[in-house]
Order: C-alpha cells, then structure tokens, then sequence
C-alpha cells in the first residue's frame, strides 16, 4: 500500500514512539479498562452503603441542611448526587467534604478514598499532581495517536494479512499478527480514545494560549464561551434548602418528560453561592440517547425554572466538548456498552504489550530486560490486586504501596531472569490473590458479598483468576511437550 | 415490528460486511470490487439502523464497535496453531526489517536523542497549537466552534509532527518546517 520507504520511515518513529510511551500507556490502558467499572468498584468496596433508586425532595433538602448545619460548609457550591441504575446510592458534598445518604437524607459515612481512588488517579493523571498529570496523561493520549498513524503507515500488508492469525511458531510473528490484527480491527475505537484522552489536559494548555490571543488573558471568559456561563441574579440571601424548591424544581421535570417514554432524568443538584444575593440552584439532567454528560438547569432560589446552560442544543462545539466524558469512559446507554468498551479497551492494552514484545524479539533483547517487562506487565495488574487487598484488610491504600509492590514485581521477575519463568509466577501470583481478594470481601462482608451486583463482581474475579491460572498452567504444559518433541527430533 | 427488531437488523449487518471482506480475502469471492462495494454499503446501511435504532451519538459508537467484535470474531475463527519455536537462531528474521528496528531505536548521542524528543513532544505540541489557532481562524464558524475544533484538531496535528519528526534521523529540516510554520501563525494571529 505504500512504498518502502514510507514504511520503513513509519516503522522508525512507530518503534521510537511506541519505546519512549508504551510502558505509561500501558498503565493507562490497564486503569482506564479497570476504570469503565467505577461505579461498580464503588459499590464492593463500600457495599455496606444503602442502594435505593429514587432521593425525594424531603430528603434532598433535609440532606443539604443537615449537611450545612454538621460542616459549617461556607463552599461555593453545595452537590447533592442523586441515586442512579448504575450507581444506586446518593451523596451530598461541598468538594472537600462528602456523605453517602440514607433514602431518608440522613448522612451515613463519607465514602472512603479507597481502591478506586487509587485506579482512577492512575489513569487521570498517574499520581502526579492533578494539572500537571492530568497534561502529562493527556500527552500521552496526542502520542497514541502518533503511534496509531505510524502504525498504520508501517503496516505495508494492511489488506493482505487482514484476517490472519498464527499462534505460536516464532514468538515474533505470533505477537506481530495479535498486535496488528487488534490494532488494525480495534482502529476507530483506539483513535476516539487517543482524541478523547488528550483532549482533557490539552484543552486546559489550548485555552490558555487562545487566551491570550482572543480574551485578553481571560481563560475564564473563553470557557464561560464555550460551556456557557453563570446567571447573574439577585434574590434575599438564605442558607436553608427549602423542600417546596426542590419539590417545584422536580415537577418541572415531571412536565417536561409528559408521557415520553425516554425521560430527561436528574442526576445531581447543585446549590450555588449559597447565603449570598445571587444564589440559585441547578440540576443537572442526563438526556435520552445523548452522549453529553447532562443538561443543566437552573432554578431561583424558589424553584421557579430560570433557564438552561444549552448543552443539549447550544452551538455544536459545546455539545462536542461536553460529550467527551460519556464517550471517554462508556458511561451510557446500558451495562452492555460497558462490556464493549471492557473488551475494547483490553485490547488496546494488549497492543501496547505486544508492541515492546515485538520490539524485544526484532532485537533480540536479553532475558533480564524481557523478564522486568513481564514484571511490569504482570506485576501491574498483581500490585492493583494486593492494594484491593490491603484497603480491604487495613483500609490503606497509596500510590507508594502499590509502586512499592509493582518494584518488588520487577525485581522477582528479572532475579528469575527468564522471560517465560518471570510470567508463569506472577500469573499465578496474580490468580492466588485475585482469589484471595474474593474470600477475603466474602469474609468481611458476609451478608452482602454474595447478593446482587457484588455476587457478580466476586465470581467475575474467581473466573478472571481460574482462567489466568488455567492459561498458565496450559501454556507451560505444551511448551514441555514442545520441548520433549524438539529433543526427541534432535 | 418487534421493538429491537432495528438493533438486530443493525447487528446482522454489521457483521455482514466483516463476512464479506473475510469471503475476499480466502479467495472465495470471484467478485472482489463488487463485493467490497456491497461491504461498504452494508456498513453504510448498518450505521444508519444503529443510529435509527439508538439515535445518532450512539449509534455511531454501537456500529464501529460491532464491526471490530465481528472481525476480531472472524480473525479468531481463522487462527492456525503451530508449536512453538524456542531456538532463537532458527528465527527466520527479516534482515531489512531487523536492521530497521535496531537502527530505529539507536541514538547516536544522547543530545541529539533528547533534542528529537523535545522536538517531538512538547515543542511540537506548542507548535500544532498555535498552527491550528491560527487555520481556527479562517474557518468559516464562529469563535466557540473555532476553539472547539482547534481543541480537537490539536493532538492530531500533534501526533503527524511527532511522527514527522520521529521518522527520520536527521529531523532539522522537519524541526525547521514546523518552527517556521508555528512563527507565521503567531505572527497571523497577532496582527
């Protein structure tokens, strides 16, 4: 499809590329899958919490005064998240001090930064500073991309080698048709996913430099442009949450969804500038079959419709910017989409791996190298499990534990200083904890662990860990009959 | 008409066009334009139903990501098992493809290697940046549209410099290229 040249051009920078990134991007790839489950993980790791569905206006106002009066909160903007199918469990917050509630609008017990706090701030932002890691991971996103087009410039049988697909032979060929089969066939999700991915910090970087050019320096300006920005109001200050408010701010919804079948559904309030003149309230609205992440709609302080923030039907660009989240991480339509992108994004993260395994084999690496990248490859996945283990066990949880454990991977892996040795004992190092996890959430929440959604996480583990243990154990049974077949030749 | 009728009209052709281009590519289809002109009708079709069954954001996520289930399926369904191969040097090795990435990932020195990497990353990051603001504004859409595309835009202009750049080992005249293209936007955009 394109000359030797070209191809060998693309392959160069898609080598130099994919060896200066490929090692982050796979930790990205991994937490960001692992991530599509947020919600779910937030449910096992706290599955003690009250689930309901609906939060009335009694209890959203009894939750936001009770709060108010406990905190003293002088926060800007008070959020009350309401129950959802997918997360079925409400929690009130001013930013930096947040409730779980019961479906009356008491507060329970503030949601713990647990493991999933952890798996997150890896995939945002690695641990490194929320605007700093947040640009860094985003650049890494625009180098996906870089991958992805040199990938394709130095992939010469594009068309002849679509379907193919040859396990094991030479290890080089083997990892080359995985990689280019799923990066070839994976292609439009893995390019919305560098877009999308890199959009988040960049856009922070673009704004500020247009800024300068277009706003006078004004970066707020330019995003109260493009987001839309706040109602300029007057109204007697107050600091109590009125139940006839929100009540009236309910049924507005309730007149506007009429008899459709698909409703425009609440999912969180937001009470701004509280006690101050200006104060008004939002509510913010997932619409059917949309991909923004809500419409926002503000109320007076008495409940009466103000206006909406257009995000559903406002200039396109807001519409756009406004979508990237739901399609970053799959969060809509239903759990299936969640499924797909689970999939989706495991195979972005094999292509990551069987690119630096490409790589070691073209240049035939020595075993220690290509042992510490089994270590970081298996040990990644293995240090997330033993810091689920660890918050489970002792509710602690940091990023210094899980790189102290990824470290102690790596070092076993390349003391093993055999690439195949180095993967056998982590997979199965890997399956005895994920295992271990299992009984260890059964044992602590007996009366919960094994109903509804948390029965399905736990055997969904003990599945992950017998097939991991089951590849393992086959693999090293047929490279022992393989070597037993090469002697007898000999 | 059953109500998920459409989403399984949508999936049977999805799938139908991987089955198709899967019929080229054994060489059992004697047709091979006319058949992959029905294969990108039927993807056409098959996003159309997505979008009419899911409406149009979902849609087309439901119709791309169907397409490479469906191919990975096939790709799985064609797979071939060999032993093996321990011995490395019975590898059968491309030499020109080896030669290229041993010298693909050699540096000559150690600041010729970062100054490609910070030419590569951040420099030509800040380059596409400016480059897009300043094509941004000849864009017939007003300024919020501007930005937002330019936002977009921005780490795939990113992405082919780095590639630019990473693809050759004397990168001067690329370096040269995109400093010079980055000056002419600011100076657009300045006056």
């Amino acid at each position: 499809m394109f000359s030797n040249e070209i191809v060998k051009r693309g392959l160069s920078a898609h080598s130099v590329i994919g060896l200066t990134v490929g090692a982050l991007l796979y930790i990205i790839c991994l937490t960001g899958t692992l991530a599509v489950l947020e919600h779910e993980i937030e449910r096992w790791q706290q599955p003690t919490i009250p689930e309901f569905e609906t939060l009335n206006a009694k209890a959203i106002a009894h939750s936001s005064n009770q709060f108010l009066r406990k905190t003293q909160s002088q926060a800007e903007s008070l959020y009350v998240v309401l129950p959802t199918k997918e997360l079925p469990r409400a929690h009130i917050s001013d930013v930096e001090t947040e409730y779980y509630l019961s479906e009356q609008g008491d507060l329970i017990a503030p949601p713990v930064e647990g493991f999933l706090h952890l798996l997150v701030d890896l995939h945002v932002h690695l641990h490194m500073g929320e605007t700093v890691g947040i640009i860094f991971v985003s650049c890494l996103g625009a180098m996906l991309l870089a991958l992805i087009v040199s990938g394709i410039l130095a992939h010469p049988k594009i068309f002849k080698e679509a379907f193919r697909l040859k396990l094991g032979g030479q290890k080089r060929l083997e990892q080359v048709d995985i990689h280019n089969r799923l990066s070839v066939w994976g292609l439009p999700f893995h390019i919305m996913m560098g877009i999308t991915g890199a959009f988040f910090g960049l856009v922070g970087i673009m704004a500020t430099i247009a800024a300068n050019f277009y706003y006078q320096g004004d970066t707020q300006a330019l995003m109260d442009d493009v987001y839309g920005a706040d109602p300029v109001i007057t109204a007697p200050p107050t600091s109590i949450i009125s139940e006839d408010s929100v009540e009236k701010a309910l049924s507005y919804f309730s007149e506007l969804n009429g008899d459709n079948e698909q409703k425009i559904k609440p999912i969180y309030f937001v009470f701004q500038k509280l006690g101050a003149e200006n104060h008004f309230f939002e509510v913010a609205a997932t619409h059917p079959g949309r991909l923004i992440y809500s419409e926002i709609y503000r109320f007076y302080p008495n409940g009466d419709f103000m206006n909406y923030q257009q995000l559903s039907d406002g200039s396109t660009a807001r519409q756009i910017a406004y979508s990237v989240y739901r399609l970053h991480f799959g969060q809509f339509d239903n759990p299936l989409v969640k499924i797909i992108y689970i999939v989706l994004g495991l195979s972005l993260t094999i292509v990551c791996v069987t690119g630096i395994n490409i790589w070691m084999a073209r240049t035939q690496q020595g075993e220690r190298l290509k042992s510490a990248w089994a270590g970081i490859v298996w040990g990644t996945p293995l240090s997330l499990c033993m810091c689920a283990i660890l918050f489970l066990i002792i509710e602690v949880n940091s990023i210094i534990d899980f790189l102290l454990v990824l470290a102690v991977n790596v070092v076993i892996a390349m003391a093993l200083n055999h690439e195949e040795r180095s993967q056998r004992t982590l997979k199965t190092l890997l399956s005895a904890s994920l295992i271990c996890l299992t009984l260890i959430h059964s044992i602590i929440f007996k009366e919960v662990a094994f109903s509804g959604i948390f029965a399905l996480i736990n055997s969904s583990l003990l599945v992950t860990a017998l097939i991991i243990l089951f590849n393992t154990h086959r693999k090293q049974n047929s490279s022992l009959i393989n070597n037993t077949l090469a002697t007898n030749n000999k | 008409m059953p109500t998920d009728a459409p989403i399984w009209l949508a999936l049977v052709t999805s799938i139908a066009p991987i089955v198709l281009l899967r019929a080229i590519w054994r060489k059992k289809s004697a047709y091979k334009f006319a058949t992959i002109g029905i294969a990108l009708a039927l993807f056409t079709a098959s996003v159309n139903l997505w979008a009419k069954a899911k409406g149009w954001e979902f849609g087309l996520v439901y119709a791309f990501a169907a397409t490479s289930l469906t191919a990975w399926i096939a790709v799985a369904l064609n797979h071939e098992r060999k032993p093996r191969l321990r011995n490395s040097s019975s590898l059968r090795m491309n030499p020109k493809i080896n030669a290229i990435g041993k010298q693909s990932t050699r540096t000559k020195t150690l600041p010729v290697a970062l100054l490609k990497f910070l030419m590569a990353g951040p420099l030509s990051g800040l380059a596409a940046c400016i480059i897009l603001l300043a094509l941004g504004e000849a864009l017939p859409v007003n300024r919020v549209n501007q930005l937002v595309i330019t936002g977009i835009g921005f780490p795939i202009l990113w992405a082919a410099f780095s590639v630019w750049i990473c693809s050759r080992q004397a990168f001067i005249n690329q370096t040269l290229s995109i400093l010079s293209a980055s000056l002419f936007s600011v100076g657009f955009l300045l006056y």
